[in-house]
């Protein structure tokens, strides 16, 4: 029984692992491809063990005919980091692209949680009239799909001069994620026991201090699992960014990736390799370090229907 | 009751009213911004969807009633968007909800490494969807990406035994790359959404898994019920709410889909990609026409389907009474 137990474990053990390896194997063909240039690439040989003939190359890893092709450049030999060299060096709107996503997506957690939670509280809390109706207002809002609200904010961001503004895109983003939010602490806030609030009122606690220091403190998970689902939300969203903005400053990982492709597609897919290497690898190392909490933010997700 | 309890109480009332009416102030920074990005967009596309109307044409405006909305089915331009959808549709959420919940069921079940696999298994999550349809536009290249590689291979083997039976080519492997070629570039796509989104899938059968009581199963197996019976007359029944809720989220999903493919194919070749929100973008922002009008009825219709679709699975979900 325990034997049979042992084996059939296994066997699952190993099918899994083999899904796994599916599901990361397009992780470490990126990598690997990330180091060849790109006439190797284009030959199709991309893992480490696929030798392929080095030639010799100029500045951007392509290969030359002989010096006089290089108009006075002296070829050399590929590097394996020339890729990474050629990105940094020429693709500066890379850093810009990463800094807008990274602060639109930190900024857009922080005060989403903070109106929303808010407004959880209040909805949580507090009987005044209309409680019900403007909550189900949200509810009815929140069955809609977003692109329902694209046109509409499209001009709002031309009335209000928000296009090609972070500005723009921060409020849309924080605006979107609001709703969730608003759920998900009203129902925190709202099993928090009404004993510990009577008790601090007791103590001469405003409703403030109610919030701030009982409410906030007690329902940090909810909270933990909201910044998570915002934070990722934020990071991958793309019709709205791709939407309003049109300038290279105010681009967004996604949607700066995208024109990317477009623009070294054909022309240097080694450096399009190493680009969407840097564009993943962050995120996936931060992932692997916080996968608990990512999860309990995933989970936290479905409390929305 | 005497007068000064009654001035008490009226105290007390006249408290709790100032007290309760707080609230608003609590709700109100959240609600402007919601009735400004939100409910007024919201308004104002259902409002524009009754008018012909483009953002550099805005005094030409005209009202058009339900013309927009009869566009849907009378321009045939309409037609291929709305069958991509479709199509994509039946293709993906059926496998993508019944794969998950093999893998959950099977992850569920393993209790010691699970970390590994579950690293492994739920990595491509946080991969955001735009590198990630860049990274398989890549994988799926014709002339160096791995899926031809792997497609090439599993082609051979299954024409090589097919051919030992006296069969003819089974599978052809598209020159132009899968996502080069008609008949397959839906399907890339849909594998592409599919690597990205199961680990959604697998978290939320996960939590459901967790709520089983092990009683359950223990039971069952001291009446003899063996692992197949057991997933058939304990997990499944008792998963249906988690099943139902992945089900509805995979079809809004798909019902959306725009992103994987207008990155990957821009919803070639021969728009045999081009999705409804694909349609609605492109006459909105890149016609060049800006109909946004036009656009707007595309996005209510959307919601429409959504909405039916979640009333529809909400009836189905109902506990039997």
């Amino acid at each position: 029984m325990t034997v049979e137990r042992k084996t059939s474990s296994v066997t699952l053990w190993l099918i899994l692992f083999a899904i796994g390896i599916t599901n990361v194997i397009p992780f470490f063909w990126v990598l690997s491809g990330s180091f060849k240039p790109h006439y190797a690439i284009h030959a199709g040989k991309i893992w480490p063990w696929q030798s392929y003939e080095v030639r010799n190359v100029d500045a951007q890893g392509k290969p030359l005919a002989g010096p006089e092709a290089a108009a006075g450049q002296a070829p050399r030999e590929y590097n394996t980091f020339d890729n990474y060299s050629n990105v940094t060096a020429q693709l500066t709107g890379l850093p810009t692209y990463y800094f807008n996503t990274f602060y639109l997506a930190a900024a857009g957690t922080f005060l989403s949680l903070f109106l929303g939670s808010l407004a959880g509280y209040g909805f949580a809390r507090f009987k005044f009239r209309g409680n019900r109706l403007l909550f189900m207002l949200l509810l009815l809002t929140i069955m809609l799909p977003a692109e329902v609200t694209l046109i509409g904010r499209y001009e709002l961001m031309f009335q209000f001069r928000l296009f090609d503004r972070i500005m723009g895109l921060l409020i849309a983003y924080v605006a979107g994620s609001l709703l969730l939010i608003i759920f998900i602490m009203r129902n925190v806030f709202a099993s928090i026991p009404e004993d510990l609030v009577d008790a601090a009122m007791i103590d001469g606690a405003g409703t403030w201090q109610v919030f701030w220091d009982l409410m906030v403190p007690v329902g940090r998970n909810g909270l933990a699992a909201c910044a998570i689902l915002t934070f990722i939300g934020i990071w991958n969203e793309f019709l709205f960014a791709l939407t309003f903005t049109s300038l290279d400053k105010v681009r967004t990982l996604p949607v700066g990736i995208y024109m990317l492709q477009e623009q070294f597609g054909l022309f240097n897919s080694g450096m399009l390799f190493a680009t969407v290497l840097l564009s993943f690898l962050p995120i996936t190392i931060v992932f692997i370090l916080l996968q608990k909490y990512f999860v309990s933010g995933l989970s936290a997700g479905a409390l929305k229907q | 009751m005497s007068t000064v309890d009654a001035a008490r109480t009226d105290r007390i009332s006249v408290w709790r009213r100032r007290y309760h009416r707080k609230g608003y102030l609590y709700i109100l920074p959240a609600f402007l911004l919601f009735a400004f990005m939100v409910v007024y967009p919201i308004v104002r596309s259902l409002y524009l969807s009754f008018f012909d109307y483009s953002i550099i044409e805005p005094d030409s405006m005209r009202f058009v009633a339900f013309q927009n909305y009869a566009n849907l089915w009378t321009k045939t331009a309409n037609h291929l968007p709305l069958w991509n959808t479709f199509y994509f549709t039946i293709i993906f959420v059926p496998p993508f909800v019944a794969f998950s919940l093999v893998l959950a069921v099977m992850l569920h079940a393993v209790k010691r490494g699970s970390v590994l696999l579950r690293t492994m298994i739920f990595t491509p999550v946080v991969v955001s969807m735009a590198v990630g349809a860049v990274m398989w536009a890549l994988f799926y290249n014709p002339q160096f990406g791995m899926a031809q590689t792997i497609l090439g291979a599993v082609a051979s083997c299954l024409n090589g035994v097919w051919g030992w039976f006296g069969g003819g080519k089974l599978l052809v492997v598209p020159d132009a790359g899968m996502l080069g070629d008609p008949a397959w570039s839906m399907i890339a796509v849909a594998i592409m959404c599919y690597w990205n989104g199961v680990a959604v899938n697998v978290i939320l059968y996960l939590v459901g898994l967790q709520r089983i009581p092990d009683e359950l199963y223990e039971a069952a197996v001291v009446d003899g019920a063996g692992a197949w019976k057991r997933f058939f007359h304990i997990t499944l029944p008792l998963l249906k709410p988690t099943i139902y809720l992945v089900v509805l989220l995979s079809l809004i999903g798909a019902f959306k889909i725009f992103g994987q493919p207008f990155i990957m194919t821009a919803g070639g070749p021969r728009d045999s990609t081009l999705t409804f929100v694909m349609r609605l973008y492109k006459l909105a922002f890149q016609y060049g026409k800006f109909q946004l009008g036009y656009a707007s009825a595309l996005a209510y219709s959307l919601a429409v389907v959504t909405f039916v679709a979640t009333l529809f699975l909400r009836r189905l979900n109902r506990p039997v009474e």
